[in-house]
């Protein structure tokens, strides 16, 4: 019999699946798991942080949002668009260009905090609503302080 | 022995896992795979109010084509496992 702690990773469809019966069936009010990719960097690093996600409401602009923005791929974003029921978001850490589009019924639930190198940081917290401004204004050197912060 | 309170078993993708569930939240980042027979023991001793290795072990014998010794040898270990894990308590 195999012991000892080690990193699973689970199919990301059917994980989805399961957080939405959870919220649905269950009634459960939070669900946290470890965030995998580096598009929420710098703030979110892959198989590290957590994000701690409540069931869906609407979405309002620099949430931090999971949904599906394709068939069966899965992206938790900060959205940075609302139009005539259409939300764009964007990795933190993606190109500019890099996008995704969904509607209300696609999103699976909503950043409510993260546990970033084990410490609990609130979406409401003066931490995540500074740090969202910073990264909001310096947009146009995004690029440069990405490429920083991979290098240390 | 009893299990702690607060953990759930759950088949997830084909495996079945504990994941910690308090009465809010569901904690995805701490979950403990169990094989089969693990899937087995941990069902039919969560309700109990008290186990010991003995329980365990006729579980085993009661489902599976396996000698005594092995069996309690078996379980003895996965108790060992789940008490660092902090699943059991006294």
């Amino acid at each position: 019999m195999s012991t000892g702690i080690t990193q699973k990773k689970v199919n990301n469809h059917l994980f989805m699946q399961e957080i939405t019966r959870m919220f649905r069936e269950q009634g459960k009010k939070s669900v946290t798991f470890i965030v995998r990719g580096f598009s929420m960097r710098p703030f979110l690093e892959d198989g590290r942080d957590k994000v701690i996600l409540v069931p869906p409401r609407e979405p309002k602009i620099d949430d931090i949002v999971l949904a599906e923005v394709r068939e069966q791929t899965y992206a938790l974003h900060r959205v940075i668009k609302i139009e005539n029921g259409t939300y764009t978001m964007r990795g933190d850490g993606n190109p500019l260009r890099m996008t995704e589009e969904f509607t209300y019924d696609k999103i699976i639930g909503l950043a409510d905090g993260f546990i970033r190198k084990g410490k609990r940081v609130s979406t409401n917290s003066l931490k995540w609503r500074t740090y969202s401004a910073m990264w909001n204004i310096t947009k146009p050197f995004r690029r440069i302080l990405l490429a920083i912060y991979r290098r240390i | 022995m009893k299990i702690k309170e607060g953990f759930e078993i759950q088949n997830v993708c084909g495996e079945h896992i504990i994941v910690p569930t308090g009465a809010e939240n569901v904690d995805y980042s701490k979950i403990i795979s169990l094989n089969e027979t693990a899937a087995y023991l941990w069902e039919n001793i969560v309700p109990k109010e008290s186990f010991t290795i003995d329980d365990m072990t006729q579980l085993l014998l009661a489902e599976y084509e396996v000698e005594e010794d092995i069996a309690r040898e078996d379980c003895t270990s996965i108790v060992e496992c789940w008490k660092e894990m902090e699943l059991i308590e006294e």
